[in-house]
């Protein structure tokens, strides 16, 4: 058996590609017939939101985000670092949490710099706060 | 000499104003009140992750348990950033105590960033619930107390803050380089070098400034 989305090999009893992280819950061969039975129909439901959360995050929006954290250092990395646990936490999609991870790091990375450089840049005077004062 | 390492990596890290530190057994520390904070509280989740095994968690925490560490981050950055900016004063107890509470989610997301792997299952908890959390923001307040008030004397608050600061600092860099490098040995070797020249670069700089 081979996932769907990305072609690497998969176990009959995978529930989720090792590669990608696609969950291949619909069976296409259902999907197409006129199913009846409620049970059926609400893993289908399911199956079909899966389908839509697999379609990730676009790229204006990721470009935002970390731009955000790295303007507004305060409270941009905050809101990062929720928004980023919120996508890391994400069962379905693989693209969701590997951005998450991304702004998870950017917002850490920008946060401790900040604490460093504010102590630094008192330490160094007039010339290092024209240079590190921005954070 | 111990006075001299502690001293080394202090001023690599912070500013050191003799009048935002605290003072233990007559000696000042080696970094200011909110730097004590932050590096002891760090460094004891450090130390609490290493004897409960969470050192290579990689679940990421429930939506409930990162509020709550985002609320431990906001009145450290409130403080921080109204007394930079020059808009009020802050005191030494305000320092260590915001200090305190913005030093232990630092731990838990270089933890998390290190360990996460988008394409695995992360099922290895880092933080189990919000009572952990509340439970170790309980055990930490209590040592920054006795800290504060010099019942650990100098030494033991001086090594947890050395402690914090080769943890946090080694983490952040180890992070980025086994992102970069995709290799953990290397990583590792090239975060202590990095951390040890950067150490040197800022001593250096400022015993020319003096």
């Amino acid at each position: 058996m081979y996932c769907p989305n990305c072609h690497a090999p998969m176990s009959e009893t995978d529930t989720r590609c090792k590669n990608c992280g696609y969950m291949p819950v619909i069976d296409a061969e259902v999907v197409n017939e006129e199913v009846h039975d409620e049970p059926i129909r609400k893993t289908i439901n399911k199956g079909m939101e899966t389908m839509e959360n697999q379609e990730g995050l676009k790229t204006i929006f990721k470009v935002l985000l970390i731009l955000m954290v790295i303007i507004f250092p305060i409270f941009g990395s905050l809101v990062g670092i929720f928004i980023a646990t919120h996508f890391m936490n994400d069962p379905y999609s693989y693209e969701k949490r590997a951005f998450g991870r991304t702004l998870l790091t950017v917002s850490i990375i920008v946060l401790i710099l900040g604490i460093l450089f504010c102590c630094i840049s008192k330490a160094f005077g007039f010339l290092s706060y024209l240079l590190f004062g921005i954070f | 000499m111990i006075d001299k390492v502690f001293s080394f990596f202090g001023k690599a890290f912070c500013h050191t104003i003799a009048e935002r530190s605290l003072v233990a057994d007559g000696i000042t520390f080696s970094v200011c009140a909110r730097c004590s904070g932050i590096y002891i509280s760090a460094a004891i989740v450090f130390i609490y992750f290493l004897i409960r095994k969470r050192l290579k968690g990689n679940k990421p925490p429930s939506i409930l348990s990162t509020v709550l560490l985002a609320i431990m981050l906001l009145p450290f950055m409130l403080d921080g950033l109204t007394s930079y900016m020059g808009l009020r004063e802050s005191n030494n107890l305000l320092r260590f105590v915001t200090g305190i509470l913005g030093g232990l989610p630092l731990p838990v997301f270089l933890t998390l960033i290190t360990n996460f792997d988008p394409k695995g299952e992360n099922t290895k908890p880092i933080i189990k619930n919000v009572f952990e959390l509340i439970f170790i923001l309980c055990f930490v307040s209590f040592l920054g107390y006795l800290c504060y008030n010099n019942l650990l004397g100098y030494f033991i608050p001086q090594v947890l803050i050395l402690l914090g600061i080769l943890s946090i600092y080694i983490s952040l860099l180890y992070m980025v380089y086994s992102i970069v490098l995709k290799k953990k040995k290397i990583a590792i070797k090239l975060s202590f070098i990095t951390f040890f020249v950067y150490c040197i670069i800022v001593n250096f700089l400022r015993i020319m400034m003096r």
